[in-house]
């Protein structure tokens, strides 16, 4: 845990994971960038939308067995709907929309990632030694972010990302925002598998 | 008795068609349908904007009631959204209805019915592989049941997509008794949902619903057979009999004395004033059990018939019986031919330990005839197993007939019927009974 002050607002900040480089002001949505014991703004991000998700920064669960705690979360948009990556303490993502959870991991394979422009839905990629067959492919547009994250983010950015399912419920995202692209391998999780603690109440529920 | 549901955090707005108020429940729905009007409006939009419209029925009541919530197996879901699709095969249009469920952790389900019979969905999460008629997920093997055009002709409540009017997608249908897997496909993208068949009565408790749920017509694709839960126990059964006969038989013949017992020449003549003989008095020991008559005669294209009384020296007791040996031969178109036999063996059964005696009357039209008698006790036979097999085959495989037959009518709705086992004269005629 460390603590630093916001540069753009004052306020208090506190930083849960060692390796997170970023981390959004929770007063004034200043993204900042952490340099060791300094902090050094980097960025303004948009509002947040409430999209009814359940999990929320400080939501604990579990995976394969490990313990993991949301420390931080960047917001897309799709079309007409919405879905949260959120930055998980254990260096791994919860890919959270409507009911549906994945949790992935970087993943630097050995194969050659192909071209945003090459993909075509439906087609077969290999990643890891595992085919996957491209679900969606699309520009999403980044909303805005909260808490702890491993990489600077910009409100209004249209990433290129590619949605990947492989067998069973076996799942994979590449960001084409960089060169090579980012690769994230995981896998469709049940909710009730996750044991959640902390979620957000839900009005009525 | 569960505490009621806590009414849900609904938002209100009119409907921007006829003014009916229309209420969105879920945090996820992107259009929400008119029960009043048929107009499907924007939920997202704040001017509510109509995205399509349907024709309005208020006729339509959906089983179960936009906006309440139940609990399907440990889980409590809310209805918010009602749809009937149609498929018109042949000429012939068929319906069936689904209910959009949610909850705020656990996202969406389906419901969906039709001739009364009950499937619940979910999304599939990640991807479900086909090959040919046939689709996997999850270490679990799927045959494709139906396939066709599905036209939505019906809409109420709110919906998690941009639903179109008129909106029509392929779907498919595979099944793995009680399990199911569909997949919804319209241009490029391809929604698949994996479930399994749900037994009405869990539904009608778990809603909370009014009255007995309505008798389901028919089979339903992925009804389970009751036939099929009950097959291990039947197919054990029958093993268990069959094991036990063979068992049977085989100490049966383990424990048989198979003893020779008196064996002996005869001659006979047309003109013997006393053509009957009688053996020797020989002991039939052990258990009552079975003798073996074996006659030998020496006819050649002739004829004997043996009249036998086996008889109890004490008690005068008699068992009569009678055999034929014929024996024919000759050569016809240049090959040898020849039908019957000198020998013939019978066994008697039930015959209890004593001392006994043959009495023998032989009938022949020959003037002369050489012939032997012999008797063996307590021989090895198949007589019972053969008796007892069908009355354990035949309950088998009436079972597996029924088992059968409910697969078929299973299928009988299905792109791939099953061929039937009994080709009735009329041909066209579907019935498997």
């Amino acid at each position: 845990m460390m603590n630093a002050t916001c540069p753009s607002c004052g306020g208090d900040m506190k930083f849960v994971s060692k390796s997170t480089l970023y981390a959004a002001c929770p007063y004034c949505s200043s993204l900042i960038l952490r340099k060791d014991l300094d902090v050094e703004l980097v960025g303004k991000l948009g509002q947040l939308q409430d999209d009814g998700s359940p999990v929320q920064l400080g939501t604990r669960g579990r995976y394969r067995g490990r313990g993991f705690q949301v420390i931080g979360r960047i917001q897309y948009r799709f079309g007409a709907g919405f879905w949260n990556e959120w930055y998980l303490d254990v260096d791994g993502w919860l890919g959270e929309t409507q009911g549906m959870y994945a949790v992935l991991f970087r993943a630097q394979p050995a194969e050659t990632i192909p071209k945003f422009y090459e993909l075509t839905l439906g087609a077969a990629v290999a990643i890891a030694g595992k085919t996957y067959d491209v679900k969606e492919k699309q520009a999403s547009h980044c909303i805005g972010g909260e808490g702890e994250l491993p990489f600077a983010i910009e409100s209004g950015y249209e990433a290129p990302v590619a949605d990947l399912v492989g067998p069973d419920t076996r799942f994979a995202t590449i960001d084409y925002s960089e060169e090579p692209p980012l690769v994230f391998v995981g896998e469709y999780v049940e909710f009730d598998q996750l044991e959640f603690t902390n979620l957000k109440p839900v009005e009525g529920w | 008795m569960r505490p009621a549901p806590a009414p849900p955090p609904a938002s209100s707005f009119t409907c921007a068609d006829c003014g009916a108020t229309l209420t969105v429940r879920s945090t996820g729905t992107l259009v929400i349908a008119c029960g009043n009007c048929g107009a499907v409006l924007d939920a997202r939009d704040a001017r509510h904007q109509r995205v399509a419209k349907y024709q309005a029925n208020t006729q339509i009541q959906p089983r179960l009631p936009l906006g309440t919530r139940g609990e399907i197996r440990g889980e409590t879901f809310e209805c918010i959204g009602f749809l009937i699709r149609e498929t018109v095969v042949e000429g012939v249009a068929y319906r069936w209805r689904e209910y959009l469920l949610w909850h705020p952790h656990r996202g969406y389900r389906w419901l969906a019915e039709s001739n009364n019979h009950w499937t619940y969905l979910k999304p599939v999460a990640g991807r479900a592989a086909v090959s040919g008629a046939e689709a996997k997920y999850l270490d679990r093997t799927y045959k494709q049941f139906q396939s066709g055009k599905a036209t939505i002709v019906f809409v109420l409540g709110e919906f998690n997509w941009q639903i179109e009017a008129g909106e029509s997608s392929h779907m498919t249908d595979f099944v793995a008794p009680p399990h199911l897997l569909c997949r919804d496909k319209s241009g490029n993208e391809e929604h698949w949902t994996v479930g399994e068949y749900l037994d009405p009565k869990l539904l009608w408790e778990g809603f909370r619903l009014q009255g007995e749920p309505p008798a389901p017509e028919g089979v339903g694709p992925a009804q389970p057979s009751p036939y099929a839960a009950a097959a291990p126990a039947m197919s054990m059964l029958f093993w268990c009999f069959f094991g036990a006969l063979w068992m049977i038989q085989i100490v049966g013949c383990a424990v048989a004395q198979n003893a020779g017992v008196h064996a002996q020449n005869f001659k006979y003549a047309s003109t013997d004033a006393e053509k009957s003989r009688v053996t020797p008095v020989f002991d039939l020991t052990g258990r009552t059990s079975n003798v073996e008559v074996t006659t030998t005669a020496g006819v050649n294209n002739n004829w004997a018939f043996f009249n036998y009384a086996l008889i109890n020296d004490d008690t005068g007791e008699a068992i009569n019986f009678g055999r034929n040996v014929e024996f024919y031969q000759g050569v016809a178109d240049g090959e040898s031919w020849s039908e019957g036999n000198r020998t013939d063996t019978a066994v008697v059964g039930g015959v209890p330990s004593g001392r006994w005696y043959l009495r023998i009357e032989p009938e022949t039209p020959l003037p002369q005839l050489d012939y032997s008698v012999a008797l063996k006790r307590d021989v090895p036979t198949v007589a019972w197993f053969i008796l007892a097999l069908p009355l354990i085959c035949i309950p088998h495989w009436w079972f597996l007939w029924r088992k059968r037959s409910f697969e078929y009518r299973r299928w009988l709705e299905s792109d791939f019927p099953m061929r039937p086992l009994v080709q009735t004269s009329s041909g066209g005629d579907d019935d498997d009974e």
